[in-house]
């Protein structure tokens, strides 16, 4: 009778390791293998669809109609897509026209600063803001504080300047890129 | 005695069955990533942009070649009106490549569906 219960042991034991599996597969799953293809396509398309804005006179109009675009294909795939932009644009009397857009699916404050002059608003989903900027050096430094981060950038005036911040998230993997162009 | 030969002979099993399962498992093919490094290899070669934009199917599909797997592709508009074919069934891979335009604002997505050959 005494042997017995090395069996049934054994089977109690071969059957709670079977039962564990599930969880160790799921602590040391990978983050989502197509975020990195995802965020290259990102990378090289963003840039891109604010140039073909600038074409067509409407860089910011182009550049918040592609964000949705992209949020809305990428919906398909599960994913959440957050983007939150900020262009640069010199215009012909000389200043600089700072915007930055909240497609983050959420409220957000954000605080810009260029060469000290510091400006806070909160933004909605889909709401960009503007600010001029009458006389900036050659080269100026802009900084951008939102959702408690803070990019500092150094940017050339007289060129159209673009960051971006992305965030894509699937269950419990989240990725996040920066992209400067 | 007889009985701990017995529950050794489990516990070696089990540990044998589940080595296999785990050490020795062909791994799944990642087809979509596979996919999206044909279509931005299209991209990078200047190609993708200019099938898309015309929607010429026939010279986007001549350009790939998976072996032992079928595919199809779609493109799809801002409007959500898609062109294309999309297989029904399960088991099917998706890619997807996202363009902003080519030479006018026309934003699109190419998907790529790769599927097992029956």
């Amino acid at each position: 009778m005494k042997g017995q219960y090395f069996i049934m042991a054994s089977i109690i034991l071969c059957s709670l390791v079977f039962l564990s599996l599930p969880a160790f597969y799921k602590s040391t799953q990978y983050i989502s293998s197509d975020f990195k293809y995802i965020l290259h396509n990102i990378e090289s398309e963003f840039p891109h669809s604010l140039n073909l804005g600038l074409e067509r006179d409407m860089p910011i109009e182009t550049l918040s109609n592609f964000t949705l675009f992209v949020r809305g294909a990428l919906k398909e795939k599960f994913l959440h897509a957050r983007f939150l932009w900020m262009v640069s644009l010199m215009q012909p009397d000389g200043s600089v026209k700072i915007y930055v857009g909240n497609f983050l699916d959420e409220d957000c404050e954000v605080n810009l600063v260029v060469e000290g002059v510091s400006r806070n608003t909160v933004l909605s989903d889909g709401e960009v803001f503007s600010e001029t900027f009458p006389s900036l050096p050659e080269k100026f430094y802009a900084s951008l504080e939102f959702k408690g981060k803070e990019k500092e950038i150094e940017w050339l005036r007289d060129k159209t300047n673009l960051y971006l911040y992305a965030e894509l998230s699937r269950n419990t993997d989240v990725a996040v890129k920066e992209i400067e162009a | 005695m007889l009985e701990a030969v017995i529950s050794g002979i489990i516990i070696i099993g089990f540990v044998i069955a589940l080595s296999n399962l785990v050490f020795f498992q062909e791994p799944a093919p990642n087809l979509s990533e596979k996919g999206y490094a044909i279509l931005k290899e299209l991209e990078n070669t200047g190609k993708l942009r200019d099938y898309v934009s015309s929607e010429n199917f026939t010279g986007l599909q001549s350009e790939i070649n998976i072996p032992g797997y079928a595919y199809s592709i779609e493109i799809c508009d801002s409007q959500g009106t898609c062109n294309g074919n999309r297989p029904v069934g399960k088991n099917v891979w998706l890619s997807s490549y996202i363009i902003a335009g080519d030479g006018d604002y026309e934003p699109k997505v190419i998907k790529l569906y790769i599927w097992r050959e029956e």
